[in-house]
């Protein structure tokens, strides 16, 4: 940042880098494991998603190996069918849905409200504990072997399979109370520690896309959670509920467990949304554009996700009339999606471009969800997504939802708050470079499956000897793959590395200007030294660039512009 | 003139050439495909204009507001209705076209005419199986051991003929998926489905299971055939009474149509789920209740209508039932090809049962006067051949 020449004086007075931190405020194991800390249960959901994102990443190079050529390569069907099913289950389960709220969202959400923690600390350590039993009972599936059944768990197969899906479904199960906890607990601290002068329309736009997400996962969850309950039952007591030949509907199942995972995309990419609000508008050093309109399209999307399951099902052969209702409502989502994209592009209208890391990922999440949104129209409208259900379309199309955009944001937000989280800064041209390759690996990764679905490759298909031509698009995918392979690790590299190596991490290295930035790098146990004053959290001209401190200081509060008070 | 024909004439064999094939979309084959590549194609332009427009811009602000360009942020509305109102209401009017497009495109994919030609298809991992009007069955092995085709095995179709399938699954779900007809229907046990088309272009074209279905789901594969009217009914009539064929070939083609073929091995001699069947028959089997009977043809039959009254010792009793599925002549031609890969059986026996019998004429078992002497005696063998499997199904 260009030195303006004159000091700036921060009117902040409490220290920047205080002795004792949240990091080094108690030390061993159990002060750990058992804290009440929200910061310090983040930070363990972390680790413990980026290490079950590392167990499913490992599938996933498994996969796209096995796929570079149309026999086998270097496992059977069988084992392949077990490969595919553990990189969703473990993805699907234990790092998208929990990734941005549990990770982020408890990190993040107090420090935003200015308050001292959530509202139940207890029971944000109970599900993070939730978290880490469905983790280990994911890892004996895998001891036992793995299950064949796909994360989806389709009836009549999952209970014909010969595998454990009754101990991979209860840890579906357990996973599920992890995440309607957190859901609960976001709701009841976002209704009761707001600040006094932080009403809901002066909230973070990440706050009302967490309170959205909290709302769809309170209320979905059990939806998966009894759905679940009735295939154990019906494995173990032979009670015929989805299986034919017990008298049971197999399709009854796909409405049970779209209604729960349809809503659960929107788990994922909701606070995705909200991350990209917060990071376009500090990194164009912008005021948010369309603040009421991004804040209104979140419950929107929330709203709607309810109502659009049975997209899911439109070859499953449910009525004419159910596909032309859930068709229509299906359009219904891109609406508040394309008003989130225009608003984020406008924030950037004459602003000034900061292209640090989180936000080359940003960007390329702009890419990426134009891409997802837009693909989402052939696969609503019926008469084209006869032909494309099923096959690599749709593959490509929910990578680049649940993948491209919810992951690249996470990814987004943990180089944003990283220097907040560990005290430390990260090499910037490093983490910059693996932003560039990871980006550009995934493009490669799945738009090249976007041709081979609408050329008719079906997914979830280990060989595919019939149509040799299919293969240069594999190779191609497979080529990608490896790049975001290598991407991914010169960024955990980049990160990893600054704990030890890095400068110290100022007060606010981008200058954000909502309330976490308030608070010392690392911030104290209790957050706040004094409670902050909840002002415009899209003042971002309240931070001004220092020199001397290297990061931003806060010169002014910050206070609503005449244009956003309506 | 003659420009302009001959311009319209390559411009026509171009697209004859070309079959409607895109770097998208693979070859229209069936009457409703040209009408979704139209609506896959406005939707495609609809979305390279969104795209461009949206990437373009941010491109543009990066490029132009780029901090070393543009080191300080200007001041701008923080919000500005009639705009924001305009990027809710365009894309809903076009959303509002597009599915409009696609539902009336959708109601003729799914709608077959009343008189359309009915063939039932069942589903079973990891096979198709294809049951016309006339009782003929098709489906089974697809490939002969050089890895050529069996084109007899695959479904077949007249072409620009109406046809509604009606799809049944006897396990798991399954989904019926022919690319080129860009038509897809999941088939679901205990409820019978349907899928129509009318096939335009003949030739051969894939057909692919896209509903996982466990282990080998993306070998659960078959063709479909379409051809000329006279053709199909040539099909369909060989088919039927499988004339100029073997008991024994008979028997190893039902043997892969009924599926028997997934689980008893018949070439190697290896378990699979169930018992080999390579010199099995004339044998003994050890039960599960300790006893041992003959592999006889009584056994072979009540294991094919009861296949759990006697398991064969090591197995489970997975086995389900084809009572009230297949036909005696059915059964007799399973056990004919059984006889034939067991060295238990005479050589005689086995090689009568590979003799494509004679023609019986009018009168049934009458001598016919054209054949010759040689081919009288081999007449002969096969007959008593038949006559001891009739008797051990009579025992």
């Amino acid at each position: 940042m260009a030195s303006t020449g004159q000091t700036v004086k921060s009117i902040l007075t409490s220290p920047v880098h205080p002795e004792v931190n949240y990091l080094n405020a108690t030390k061993g194991f159990s002060s750990w494991f058992f804290t009440l800390d929200h910061k310090r249960i983040g930070v363990m959901y972390m680790v413990s998603i980026l290490t079950a994102f590392f167990l499913g990443g490992v599938f996933a190079m498994l996969i796209r190996t096995e796929l570079l050529t149309p026999g086998e390569l270097m496992f059977n069907s069988a084992t392949y069918n077990k490969v595919f099913t553990l990189h969703g289950a473990i993805m699907v389960f234990l790092v998208l849905i929990p990734g941005i709220p549990a990770a982020l969202g408890n990190f993040v959400l107090p420090l935003m409200l200015g308050a001292k923690d959530v509202a139940f600390p207890r029971l944000n350590l109970l599900s993070y504990h939730l978290y880490v039993i469905g983790l280990v009972m994911a890892l004996l599936v895998l001891g036992l072997g793995g299950v064949d059944t796909g994360w989806t768990f389709y009836t009549p197969y999952s209970i014909n399979s010969q595998t454990p899906v009754v101990l991979m479904t209860s840890a579906a199960f357990i996973l599920g109370f992890s995440s309607i906890f957190t859901g609960l607990n976001f709701i009841v601290t976002i209704h009761k520690m707001r600040p006094p002068t932080m009403t809901w329309f002066k909230m973070p736009l990440l706050l009302w896309a967490l309170y959205s997400t909290a709302v769809i996962q309170l209320v979905a969850t059990p939806v998966l959670g009894i759905t679940l309950l009735l295939l154990i039952v019906e494995r173990v007591m032979h009670i015929g509920i989805f299986n034919p030949a017990l008298g049971g509907d197999p399709v009854l199942f796909q409405h049970f467990f779209w209604f729960y995972s349809h809503p659960a995309v929107y788990i994922m990419i909701l606070p995705a949304m909200g991350v990209i609000s917060e990071l376009v508008s500090t990194f164009s050093r912008k005021h948010i554009f369309g603040y009421r309109f991004i804040a209104y399209s979140s419950i929107a999307i929330a709203i709607f996700s309810f109502i659009v399951w049975g997209h899911h099902m439109f070859t499953s052969g449910q009525s004419n009339l159910m596909n032309m209702v859930f068709s229509a409502l299906t359009f219904s989502v891109s609406i508040p999606s394309a008003v989130k994209m225009f608003n984020w592009l406008t924030t950037m209208y004459k602003g000034s471009i900061n292209l640090a890391t989180p936000m080359i990922y940003t960007l390329s999440f702009m890419f990426i969800f134009a891409i997802a949104g837009l693909t989402g129209l052939p696969l609503a409208t019926l008469a084209t997504d006869i032909h494309l259900h099923d096959t690599y379309f749709v593959v490509a199309h929910f990578h680049y939802t649940m993948m491209g955009s919810t992951l690249f944001a996470f990814i987004a937000g943990l180089h944003y708050w990283w220097p907040k989280m560990t005290g430390r800064m990260y090499n910037q041209k490093l983490a910059r470079f693996a932003a560039w390759f990871v980006s550009i690996g995934f493009n490669v990764t799945f738009f090249s499956q976007f041709p081979l679905g609408s050329l008719g490759m079906p997914r979830r298909y280990h060989l595919y000897e019939a149509m040799p031509d299919w293969q240069i698009y594999h190779q191609i995918s497979t080529l990608g793959a490896y790049m975001q392979m290598i991407g991914f690790l010169i960024a955990a590299y980049a990160l990893i590395s600054s704990l030890s190596k890095g400068k110290l991490a100022p007060r606010n290295p981008w200058g954000g200007a909502t309330l976490e930035w308030e608070t010392s790098t690392p911030p104290i146990t209790f957050n706040f030294e004094d409670t902050p004053e909840a002002g415009d959290p899209y003042d971002v001209e309240s931070w001004q660039w220092s020199d001397e401190e290297g990061g931003y200081v806060k010169v002014r509060p910050s206070v609503a512009d005449e244009d956003h008070a309506e | 003139m003659n420009f302009a024909s001959a311009t319209a004439g390559s411009l026509h064999l171009a697209l004859l050439e070309g079959r409607g094939q895109t770097f998208w979309l693979p070859e229209q084959a069936s009457s409703a495909a040209g009408g979704v590549d139209l609506s896959f194609y406005i939707i495609y332009w609809i979305m390279v204009f969104f795209f461009v427009l949206l990437m373009g811009l941010t491109f543009m602000f990066v490029v132009k507001y780029h901090k070393g360009v543009h080191p300080k942020a200007e001041h701008t509305p923080h919000h500005n209705l009639p705009m924001e109102l305009s990027w809710i209401l365009i894309p809903l009017a076009l959303v509002i076209v597009i599915f409009w497009y696609g539902f009336k495109g959708y109601m003729h994919l799914t709608s077959p005419p009343a008189n359309a030609y009915q063939i039932r298809v069942v589903g079973k991992q990891w096979t198709w199986q294809f049951i016309y009007p006339n009782g003929g069955i098709s489906g089974g092995k697809l490939m002969d051991e050089q890895g050529n085709d069996i084109p007899e095995s695959f479904l077949h179709v007249p072409v620009d003929t109406d046809v509604v399938l009606i799809m049944e699954s006897e396990d798991v779900l399954h989904s019926f998926y022919i690319p080129q007809f860009r038509v897809k229907q999941d088939v679901v046990p205990g409820r019978y489905t349907k899928v129509w088309f009318k096939a335009t272009r003949e030739g051969t074209y894939n057909i692919f299971c896209t509903e996982y279905c466990g282990k080998d789901h993306s070998s659960m594969l078959s063709k479909v055939v379409v051809e000329s009217r006279a053709n199909f009914d040539i099909y369909l009539d060989k088919l039927k009474d499988r004339s100029p064929y073997s008991p024994a070939e008979n028997g190893e083609y039902y043997y892969g149509v009924f599926g028997c073929v997934q689980c008893h091995d018949s070439k190697d001699k290896v378990t699979i789920t169930g018992p080999t069947f390579v010199d099995a028959f004339g044998g003994q089997v050890s039960l599960e209740s300790g006893e041992t009977v003959p592999m006889d043809e009584n056994y072979v039959r009540e294991s094919i209508l009861e296949p759990n009254a006697k398991i064969h010792a090591g197995f489970q009793g997975v086995m389900p039932t084809f009572k009230g599925k297949i036909k005696d002549e059915q059964i007799n031609d399973i056990i004919a090809f059984l006889k034939t890969i067991s060295n238990n059986v005479p050589e005689d026996v086995k090689e009568a049962l590979r003799k494509v019998p004679e023609p019986s004429g009018e009168g049934a078992g009458g001598e016919s006067m054209s054949v010759e002497d040689g081919a009288a005696e081999e007449g002969a063998a096969a007959e008593d051949a038949a006559a001891d499997a009739a008797e051990g199904i009579q025992e």
